[in-house]
């Protein structure tokens, strides 16, 4: 997705109009191509940040479609948002306090139940590869 | 399917009430249907035959000495696989946690065994809810039970699926950006995605926070109603549930709708809509009209930028939600040299394409430097679409939607392009940002015979006007428009 044509209902647009419109949007499609957003080395950096392994493959297949994906996600700079605080949470509060409770010891007795589930458990931890040297 | 076969939670009380059947009875009945149909449609992961016999054998038991049985006493149950039960395996349709049980059960899964239901076994999904196809799921794609070779939509196309092929009563679903609403409009059921804090989210395995919720699919309005009643309200195990007080549903329900006032958004019928669509859902507002309502036309100008604000914050938090799959502590493990070889093989080999795509995505609009240009501007947008609303429901009573801009589209047909996926959760992320409720009902379906869903809208904490509507819709035939 190199570009977006939105044309707002109840524009009519001529043929000459049309066609210049055609060769901007057409140039623009080139220069889109040329002015990648995410290069191979964002992909890379991002991936380690995230702790994950990627193919090749993947880091190409991701690339164009990130990249395609920001390039949609730039239509949100039309809007003026310099006077917007940013929704940080859905639900306020409630001014009684009641979100809030006691905080009680309560027994689980789950350690060997979630121990079973573990890929590599040494009751009562998790084994790891060693990440101190001697 | 046939209306003989599909059990209603009134049918399931009056069977057993008159000792037509027995929980056992039926719960092996439900067994037998799944034996028949899940090697096609791949609805169930896990079934969980022991608990179902044994809540199963105390409703009997409660039957045969004269107890007052609880609500939904011996309803067939199915359960989404990113919501947690204990002792059940729960994967959320990825390799990563295969073969994992949860030590606990999920709050809504509690209140409603508690309340009598019998959880059948756990439905299929897109891989950590992220998806509109339930083609994510590392188990294999859904087939929509209403045509096989459609998807049922996603994420929680098998907790829809499970519904609409009589393979359970009603079932639990999450929603995220649509995943309720979009499988039951194109299964043909109710669904419903309540408020933000109106059912506890303890025990659902995270995919983002700000907008994850837990809902019902069911055969009829009132059934999910039923549904609702029991898991909404207060949790102290989750801090983000809301105390509001719970009202009685069912008492919504018959209630006349002359005067109520309904929004028709002009932006969400504006352009890349499906032409059957459109006009079964024009026909769904013209019902509403005859029954009383009022159609009120209204603006949500910033609708076109809910999509863009949507995966980035939707990405963002799965980043960090996601970070805990690292092959420590449940779940796949594949070895490394190192720890950080460890982690990045098991997440590397664990997660699947759409899923590390949104943790790649994620991650980038959260690292230094972008923050704000997308992080940040992704949340302001947020407020102007949760302001859209506010103001709408000054004006009305309930907004009309259609669920999906498209039917049921075939499997396969749309993976090759992520993009064009996301763009047509247009009409279900407006309400996931903004928080408020949103249910889809048939309304009608194609020339073909695929369903079309129609959305209505409540103001935050409004459930009891979304079902007065959809119940009264449903009653005047919106199913057959």
């Amino acid at each position: 997705m190199g570009f977006s044509l939105s044309v707002s209902s109840g524009v009519t647009l001529t043929p000459e109009v049309s066609y210049v419109c055609a060769k901007i949007f057409h140039l623009n499609l080139i220069l889109d191509r040329a002015i990648m957003k995410i290069s191979r080395e964002d992909v890379l950096k991002v991936a380690a940040l995230a702790n994950l392994e990627l193919t090749d493959a993947e880091v190409e297949t991701y690339r164009g479609q990130l990249d395609d994906i920001l390039t949609y996600i730039d239509k949100l700079n039309e809007i003026d948002t310099s006077n917007i605080e940013p929704m940080t949470q859905v639900l306020a509060a409630p001014a009684d306090g009641s979100a809030l409770r006691e905080d009680v010891v309560v027994r689980s007795d789950v350690i060997m139940e979630v121990l079973q589930g573990a890929p590599d458990p040494a009751p009562l931890y998790f084994r790891v590869p060693r990440v101190i040297e001697k | 399917m046939s209306a003989a076969t599909a059990w209603t939670i009134p049918e399931v009380r009056a069977a057993l009430g008159a000792k037509k059947i027995s929980a056992r009875e039926l719960v092996k009945e439900f067994y037998a249907r799944i034996e028949r149909r899940n090697p096609e449609l791949n609805v169930y992961l896990a079934l969980s035959p022991e608990r179902a016999y044994a809540q199963a054998d105390r409703i009997d038991a409660a039957i045969a000495s004269g107890d007052a049985l609880p609500p939904l006493a011996g309803v067939p149950l199915a359960v989404k696989d990113t919501i947690s039960t204990r002792g059940i395996p729960t994967t959320c349709g990825s390799r990563i946690l295969e073969g994992y049980k949860p030590p606990y059960d999920a709050t809504a899964v509690t209140r409603l065994e508690h309340a009598g239901a019998i959880v059948l076994g756990k439905t299929n999904c897109d891989e950590f809810a992220m998806g509109s196809s339930t083609e994510n799921s590392a188990y294999g794609p859904v087939r929509n039970p209403v045509a096989t070779d459609r998807v049922p939509g996603g994420s929680s196309g098998g907790s829809a699926a499970a519904v609409a092929a009589g393979l359970a009563v009603v079932s639990l679903g999450t929603d995220t950006g649509g995943s309720i609403r979009q499988p039951g409009s194109f299964c043909g059921i109710p669904a419903l995605n309540p408020s933000y804090g109106r059912v506890s989210r303890y025990g659902l395995i995270a995919y983002a926070s700000s907008l994850d919720r837990i809902g019902p699919f069911a055969h009829t309005v009132g059934d999910a109603a039923a549904v609702m009643s029991v898991i909404a309200g207060r949790d102290p195990l989750d801090s983000t549930s809301a105390a509001t007080p719970v009202p009685d549903y069912a008492a919504a329900m018959g209630r006349p709708l002359a005067g109520l006032r309904i929004g028709i958004p002009d932006d969400y019928f504006a352009e890349g809509i499906d032409p059957e669509v459109r006009q079964k859902v024009e026909a769904g507002i013209r019902l509403l009209e005859k029954l009383g309502c009022r159609r009120v036309s209204i603006r949500m100008p910033n609708t076109d930028y809910a999509i863009a604000a949507y995966y980035i914050i939707a990405t963002a938090e799965a980043s960090s939600n996601l970070a805990r799959y690292d092959g420590v502590r449940f779940g796949l493990r594949v070895p490394g040299a190192t720890l950080i070889e460890m982690y990045q093989k098991t997440r590397g080999r664990g997660f699947g394409a759409e899923v590390k795509r949104r943790i790649v995505l994620g991650t980038y609009v959260l690292s230094a430097g972008y923050y704000d240009a997308y992080y940040l501007k992704g949340q302001k947008v947020r407020s102007l679409i949760a302001r859209d609303f506010r103001e709408a429901f000054e004006k009305v009573d309930a907004i009309i939607t259609p669920t999906s801009p498209v039917p049921p589209f075939r499997l396969g047909e749309r993976t090759a392009n992520p993009l064009q996926m996301y763009l047509a959760d247009i009409y279900t992320v407006t309400g996931s940002l903004a928080g408020v409720p949103g249910i889809s009902i048939p309304s009608g379906k194609t020339a073909g015979g695929l369903p079309i869903g129609l959305q209505i809208y409540g103001p935050a904490f409004g459930e009891e006007r979304v079902f007065q509507l959809a119940h009264a819709f449903e009653q005047a035939g919106g199913a057959e428009l």
